[in-house]
């Protein structure tokens, strides 16, 4: 671990779902606005709150709230629709999942304590047709603010 | 002391450095009272003030880890029943001076984790007094020591005859061949510590654990006071704290 870095952590967080999903997603550790000109599907890291003392000290625990927003999109609203659903889905030979990714290696590569997906919420359809249907997923991770 | 906000406590529990497992202390203390029902009390109830005792309460976030909490007090040296010195520096116990509550206790109860699914792990550790409570001043700093070292000189009213100098020893890490530390409260008249006097020396530590200085009985005149740390071995290494008070 190399402590609390909060860059780091997202780019940790980027970089296993990259690594882990089989399909062609990105993964951007930090927000775009332009999410189209990224590629779609894809993951975007936000950060929340961050809590600097869960535990006493220098080296105790602390967590950072991350949202990550997923996005997918097609030419027509079903097709982006399973795709967002492939990438919630957790479980069976589903091989899309970002859930999954991130809940294979909890430590994401030994840079947090724990990272744990718990929630997605689904947002409302886009407004246009062929437009970006996104959830988000919350994360808190814990780690140590030394290793 | 002004008002602070509680980020980095310093939490020894025995021979091990609880602080960045815990999130929450609580460090009550109480006296049995006594009733006295006699005639000529006009009415009420007389109640006098008995025997005290301390607690020692800490939560926070389990960990398995070797050396760590749920490790710690699940074996069953160091585990329920055991006796371990705690201290706690609400400041922390990095800096000799520093405010810290000591006292002996027992292990009364462990909860290595709980909580519910999404839930950080969590711990409960329970401890109970079996001795008294003394508000002190960190004498040596919660660090490393490899050579023989005289701590800070700190000012200090010594007890008076009512009272006892109290001492509390933690090593949380011990490393060498053959290593060895004895630590000893001193005390003298000046300041400049020309000619200082042992007032009490703990057993020589050659493992991880903590001490509780047999209470020294007063008068001491004396207004200042020192822990010095006498270290033998190849390589010698000891994370170590003293804590020191009168009560």
């Amino acid at each position: 671990m190399s402590g609390f870095t909060i860059g780091e952590i997202r780019e940790a967080v980027a970089s296993q779902i990259k690594q882990t999903v089989s399909h062609d997603i990105a993964a951007h550790p930090y927000w775009r606005r332009d999410l189209t000109a990224g590629g779609l599907p894809c993951v975007i890291v936000i950060p929340g709150t961050v809590t600097y003392f869960d535990t006493f000290g220098a080296t105790g625990l602390g967590d950072i709230n991350l949202e990550l927003l997923v996005c997918a999109a097609a030419s027509d609203d079903t097709s982006a629709q399973r795709t967002l659903d492939q990438m919630l889905s957790y479980g069976g030979s589903n091989n899309y999942s970002v859930i999954a990714a991130l809940i294979a290696d909890r430590t994401l590569g030994g840079a947090v304590s724990d990272c744990t997906p718990l929630t997605a919420t689904y947002a409302a359809p886009p407004a246009e047709p062929g437009g970006i249907w996104t959830a988000t997923v919350p994360l808190r991770i814990f780690l140590r603010k030394e290793a | 002391m002004a008002g602070f906000v509680l980020t980095d406590s310093t939490i020894l529990v025995g021979g091990i450095d609880l602080s960045q497992f815990t999130g929450t202390f609580d460090l009550p203390s109480s006296v049995n009272m006594v009733e006295s029902r006699v005639h000529a009390a006009g009415g009420f109830l007389r109640k006098y003030p008995g025997i005290r005792t301390y607690g020692a309460k800490f939560s926070g976030a389990a960990d398995f880890g070797a050396g760590t909490v749920s490790t710690y007090f699940t074996a069953a040296a160091t585990g329920i029943g055991a006796q371990h010195v705690v201290t706690v520096a609400p400041q922390n116990a990095s800096t000799a001076g520093n405010v810290a509550i000591s006292t002996r206790t027992i292990v009364q109860q462990f909860t290595p984790f709980d909580g519910a699914i999404g839930d950080l792990a969590g711990f409960t550790l329970n401890c109970e007094s079996d001795t008294a409570e003394v508000s002190g001043l960190v004498a040596m700093p919660n660090t490393a020591y490899t050579s023989t070292v005289n701590g800070t000189v700190l000012a200090m009213t010594g007890p008076t005859a009512a009272q006892r100098l109290y001492a509390a020893l933690h090593v949380t890490s011990v490393s060498g061949t053959t290593p060895s530390m004895t630590a000893t409260v001193q005390s003298a008249a000046l300041v400049g510590f020309g000619s200082p006097t042992t007032r009490g020396t703990f057993t020589a530590a050659t493992a991880t654990g903590s001490q509780w200085l047999t209470p020294v009985a007063g008068a001491i005149t004396d207004g200042f006071w020192r822990v010095q740390f006498t270290i033998s071995g190849t390589t010698p290494s000891f994370t170590a704290c003293a804590v020191i008070g009168v009560l």
